[in-house]
C-alpha cells in the first residue's frame, strides 16, 4: 500500500517537474489578476472626455474655459470649435458628451445643452450627473442658467449595449483558446501534413474556415437581438469586417504561441493570460474615461479596444460605415505583424 | 531514390549522426538497424527534411511518404474520412483490412488499426520513395505477412523503401542492409553478398564493435 507520505512525495516532484506551468499558475496568472485591479478607479469617472463647444460665435474662450473649469470636477473638458469634429468625436465615443455653452451667460444667463449618446448606455448616469454639476457649479457664481439633457440617438439598454461586448467577448475566445486548442488536436497528424504542405498552410486554412464559421454565431445573435426586440443589428459590412480581422488576428496571436510553445501546457496557460490581459487592458466593457488614465492610455493603444468599439457602435448607432474606418488600419496592422509572428513560431516548432 | 552524403548531426554535445552516407535506390528494401540510441531517428528525420543537418548533403528525388512509428493520423475523423483527406488508395486499405473500421473514429482504433492506417496513409499517391519507422510494432502476425507483401510489391513497382526497424529477422524481403552505431554506419551491403543472414550480420557487426 502506498503510504501518505509517497503520495505527498508524488506531488511534490511532479510539481518540480512541472515547475515553469506552475510558477505561471502560481506567479503570472495572480500578477496579472492583481494588475487587473488598475482597471478599476473610481465609481463616477472623474476624467471622462466632454467636449465643450460654443453655442454660437459670440461665445468667447474665457467663457468655455470658465465652463471647463466646473467640468473638471467629473470631466476631462475638450474644447472642439468645429461643429461637425464634436459630434463625430461623440459618435466614436472619443468623449462622451458635447457641452453647448450660450455666449454672455454670466450676465445674460441662457441655457446649457449636454448632448449624451443614447446608445453609450453607461455614462447615462454620469450625464445627468452632469447636467447637475454643470447646474449648481454655474449658479454658484450667480448666473441664471439652465442646464437640460439631450440624448443623440435612440436610447438603448444595458441588454442591448452588452450584445454586441459579448459577442466581441466570444471572438477573442475562439480566436484564443478554441482554434489553438483546435490545432493541437491535430498535433500528431501535423507531421504527416508537414510532409506534403506547408505548416503555414494548415494553420491559414484552419483559422479562414473558422472565421467563416463565424457567420454563425453573429446569425444567432442577430437574432437573438430581433427576438428579444433589441435595436441591435450586426448584419453591416463594418461590423462583419471588424469581427472577421479581429478573429484572425487573435487566432494567429493563439496559434503563434500555442506552436512556439510546441503544443504544451504553458502555451494553453499563456493563451489564457492574453486573453484575460485583452479583455482588460481592452476596456471593452466599459469605455475610455470609467479607468485610471493609465489604463485609458493603455487601452487606445490595443487594436481589440478600436476594434470592440467599432463593433459595438456599428450594432447600436446609426453612424456611417466609414466611421471606423481608420482604426482597420492599425487591426490589420497588428494582424499582419502577428502572421509573421505565426510563420517564425512554425519555423521554431519545426527547428 | 533518397541519398544522404557525409550527414553529421549534433544535438548538444551528443552526435546523433557522424557523417553518415546512405543511398536507398528505385526498387529496393534497404533496412535500417542499430541498437537503441544509435541514431535511426535522427538518420529518418534528416531523410525526411524535418531536420536540418550540420554538414553533409541530403538528396530527395521525388515524393517522399513515411509510416511512422506513432501513428500521424487524424484522430477525430473516420478511417475513411482519414483515407479521403489524405487521398489514400481504398483497395490497399482494404488490403489491410481496413474496410472493416471504415466508419471508426480513428481515435478509437486499436493500436494495430492505427499503425495500419497509418501505413496506407504513407502510400496514398504512392510517392517514389517511402520510409518505414518500426512497421511491425502493434501489428498481428497476419497484419505483418500482408504488410510485408504490400511493402515488397511497392518496391517491386520501382519505389524505393527505407525501413527503420528493430525486428530485421521478421522482414523477409530486404535488398540492403544499413546497421548505424553511436551515430556511425558500422555496415553498409547488398544482402545478397552477406555470407550470413542480415539479423546475423548485424549482430555480428555490433558484437565486434562492442569488443573492439
Amino acid at each position: 500500500m502506498v503510504k501518505p507520505t509517497s503520495l505527498l512525495r508524488k506531488e511534490i516532484l511532479s510539481a518540480k517537474n512541472r515547475l515553469p506551468a506552475l510558477l505561471v499558475l502560481l506567479v503570472l496568472v495572480p500578477a496579472v489578476f492583481a494588475g487587473a485591479s488598475l482597471a478599476f478607479d473610481d465609481v463616477i469617472p472623474r476624467d471622462a472626455p466632454v467636449a465643450v463647444v460654443p453655442a454660437d460665435e459670440d461665445v468667447t474662450q474665457d467663457e468655455l474655459d470658465a465652463v471647463g473649469a466646473t467640468l473638471s470636477v467629473l470631466a476631462d473638458p475638450v474644447t472642439y470649435d468645429d461643429p461637425s469634429g464634436q459630434k463625430r468625436a461623440l459618435a466614436r465615443e472619443e468623449v462622451y458628451a458635447v457641452v453647448e455653452v450660450p455666449s454672455d451667460f454670466v450676465d445674460d444667463g441662457g441655457t446649457f445643452v449636454v448632448h449624451a449618446h443614447g446608445a453609450v448606455v453607461p455614462f447615462d448616469e454620469p450625464s445627468k450627473l452632469l447636467v447637475s454639476v454643470l447646474d449648481s457649479g454655474l449658479r454658484a457664481t450667480g448666473s441664471d442658467v439652465t442646464v437640460e439633457r439631450n440624448i443623440v440617438g435612440d436610447d438603448k439598454d444595458l441588454s442591448e449595449y452588452l450584445l454586441p461586448v459579448l459577442l466581441t467577448v466570444l471572438v477573442f475566445v475562439l480566436g484564443l483558446v478554441y482554434v489553438p486548442h483546435d490545432l493541437r488536436r491535430e498535433r500528431r497528424a501535423l507531421e504527416r501534413l508537414r510532409l506534403e504542405t506547408s505548416l503555414v498552410s494548415v494553420v491559414l486554412t484552419k483559422v479562414l474556415f473558422y472565421a467563416a464559421l463565424l457567420s454563425v454565431p453573429i446569425a444567432v445573435f442577430e437574432a437573438a437581438a430581433q427576438y428579444l426586440g433589441y435595436g441591435v443589428s450586426f448584419v453591416s459590412i463594418p461590423s462583419v469586417v471588424f469581427l472577421l480581422v479581429t478573429f484572425v488576428y487573435m487566432s494567429f496571436l493563439g496559434t503563434a504561441v500555442t506552436l512556439a510553445a510546441r503544443f504544451s501546457a504553458y502555451g494553453r496557460l499563456l493563451n489564457v493570460v492574453i486573453l484575460f490581459g485583452t479583455l482588460v487592458l481592452s476596456n471593452i466593457i466599459y469605455p475610455v474615461g470609467f479607468f485610471s488614465s493609465l489604463r485609458r492610455d493603455v487601452a487606445v493603444l490595443t487594436p481589440t479596444h478600436h476594434s470592440a468599439l467599432a463593433v459595438r457602435s456599428h450594432a447600436t448607432k446609426d453612424i456611417p460605415a466609414t466611421l471606423f474606418a481608420d482604426s482597420l488600419v492599425p487591426l490589420v496592422g497588428f494582424t499582419v505583424v502577428t502572421f509573421v509572428v505565426l510563420v517564425l513560431a512554425t519555423r521554431r516548432y519545426e527547428s | 531514390m533518397i541519398e544522404l552524403k557525409n550527414v553529421t548531426k549534433t544535438y548538444g554535445d551528443t552526435v546523433a549522426l557522424d557523417g553518415v552516407s546512405l543511398r536507398v535506390r528505385s526498387g529496393e528494401v534497404h533496412a535500417l538497424v542499430g541498437p537503441n540510441g544509435s541514431g535511426k531517428t535522427t538518420l529518418v528525420d534528416v531523410a525526411l527534411g524535418r531536420v536540418s543537418p550540420d554538414s553533409g548533403e541530403v538528396i530527395r528525388d521525388g515524393e517522399v511518404g513515411c509510416a511512422f512509428q506513432e501513428p500521424r493520423i487524424l484522430d477525430d475523423l473516420t478511417v475513411a474520412e482519414n483515407l479521403s483527406v489524405f487521398g489514400a488508395d481504398k483497395e490497399l486499405a482494404k488490403k489491410l483490412r481496413l474496410d472493416r473500421v471504415y466508419d471508426r473514429r480513428a481515435s478509437a482504433l486499436s493500436g494495430g488499426f492505427r499503425k495500419k492506417l497509418d501505413t496506407v496513409l504513407a502510400l496514398a499517391d504512392e510517392p517514389e520513395t517511402v520510409l518505414f519507422d518500426e512497421p511491425l510494432d502493434e501489428l498481428d502476425d497476419v497484419s505483418k505477412r500482408r504488410l510485408l507483401e504490400l511493402v515488397g510489391d511497392y518496391a517491386e513497382r520501382g519505389n524505393s523503401v527505407l525501413v527503420s526497424t528493430h525486428r530485421l529477422g521478421e522482414f523477409g524481403v530486404v535488398d540492403r542492409l544499413t546497421v548505424l552505431y553511436d551515430g556511425e554506419v558500422l555496415l553498409s551491403s547488398p544482402t545478397d553478398e552477406l555470407d550470413v543472414p542480415p539479423q546475423e550480420a548485424y549482430l555480428s557487426a555490433v558484437e565486434r564493435r562492442e569488443e573492439a
